[in-house]
């Protein structure tokens, strides 16, 4: 059952194109995959997909964050767009409670691959968080974002996320899509990957996708039709299972929220 | 001498607080699964660490720096050292123990260490 959605831009012209491939649809089209894929996982491959070209949605509402802290620490993230000048990421990518809190700025690069910016860059000064994280540093709240200056308005040609609030029993059984900027992989490349989720909780989703350090803030999304909606921000990783901050609806009534502030 | 009453009472009062303190702990047992919680003790905090080339001592910008494993969850965001070379880990659960990965000029470079809130590391590349 949909709650609550927040619809984001749908499918584009290339995307249309025949034959173009889509990786986050693959798997609701080759279930007997999915299922080769696990066992694979369980005997130790990697299984994160190159995305490349990145000038495709949704991989293009992807952005790399260059993150400069305030006591000047420097960090690599993931970001994406829900609107022309919004940046969803991880709170802790924004409130950084051991390198002074606020960062100084944000360097946001939509659809960064290697060496090519097809979409520029933009540097953020203005960001969102929430007490739950701000004040008492608390997991389950563990979301933010950037607010991009009124002349940066990457959204308009990458199109941007939707978002949803889903039940537990449509999370269970969806895929769920993961893509972000991996600095095992240098930080420069887009990198995807599905599962199932393995477990969650009330504000929590967990799954064994693979993922590293450079994809706090990634969007763990679900694909409808040819829509995408995130339900969750990944955050946090652990060997028994990677998690992301669910979106639920008061986490919902920010990012929609903070959307508007970004229109 | 008791009424056969008394008696009656008396064991149902004992077998309400067994009840009781049995669903009490039932629910917090289902709590704690459902919440995934992992009641860690000790503090969180962010570590300093500073690279070097091990040849020449001079520091190395640009390593990035992840964390691939360790005792507890930790946020999935990665350091880049500066011109020193210096960089943080970001917040994590101390004392433990934590794999890092750190990629550099098409290289890298794993290591486990034991971690405390008063730990800098200086890792030669």
């Amino acid at each position: 059952e949909n709650l609550l959605e927040e619809a984001g831009t749908e499918v584009t012209d290339e995307e249309g194109e025949g034959g173009v491939f889509t990786r986050d649809a693959f798997f609701a089209s080759y279930p007997e995959l999915y299922q080769k894929s696990i066992s694979e996982v369980i005997i130790g491959t990697d299984d994160r997909v190159r995305i490349t070209p990145t000038t495709t949605f949704p991989w293009r509402a992807i952005c790399s964050l260059r993150i400069t802290a305030k006591n000047g620490s420097r960090w690599i993230g993931t970001g994406w767009l829900v609107a022309p000048r919004t940046v969803i990421t991880a709170g802790h990518c924004v409130y950084m409670h051991d390198q002074g809190g606020w960062p100084k700025s944000i360097e946001v690069i939509p659809g960064l691959n290697d060496a090519a910016r097809p979409y520029g860059s933009f540097m953020g000064t203005s960001f969102r968080s929430v007490a739950g994280w701000v004040n008492d540093k608390k997991r389950e709240y563990d979301y933010g974002c950037i607010i991009l200056p009124s002349n940066a308005r990457p959204g308009d040609k990458t199109g941007v996320f939707g978002f949803a609030v889903k039940d537990n029993p449509y999370l269970l059984s969806a895929y769920l899509n993961l893509a972000g900027y991996p600095g095992d992989k240098g930080g420069n490349q887009q990198w995807f990957m599905a599962r199932k989720a393995k477990s969650l909780a009330p504000r929590v989703i967990y799954y064994e996708i693979d993922t590293m350090g450079g994809q706090s803030g990634s969007p763990v999304w679900v694909k409808v039709g040819n829509a995408r909606y995130a339900v969750g921000i990944h955050t946090n990783g652990l060997v028994s299972g990677n998690s992301a901050t669910r979106i639920v609806q008061p986490v919902f009534n920010n990012l929609q929220a903070w959307k508007n502030l970004g229109m | 001498m008791e009424k056969s009453g008394d008696v009656t009472k008396q064991s149902r009062k004992g077998w309400l607080g067994i009840t009781v303190i049995l669903s009490c702990f039932l629910i917090g047992y289902w709590l704690i699964k459902q919440n995934n919680f992992y009641m860690p003790s000790g503090t969180t905090a962010s570590v300093k660490g500073m690279l070097y080339k091990s040849a020449t001592g001079a520091p190395v910008e640009g390593a990035i720096v992840m964390i691939a494993g360790g005792s507890y969850e930790h946020p999935d965001i990665a350091a880049q050292s500066d011109e020193q070379g210096t960089f943080y880990l970001p917040n994590i659960q101390l004392p433990g123990t934590y794999t890092l990965l750190i990629n550099y000029s098409n290289e890298s470079k794993r290591l486990t260490v034991n971690l405390t809130k008063d730990s800098v590391l200086k890792i030669p590349l």
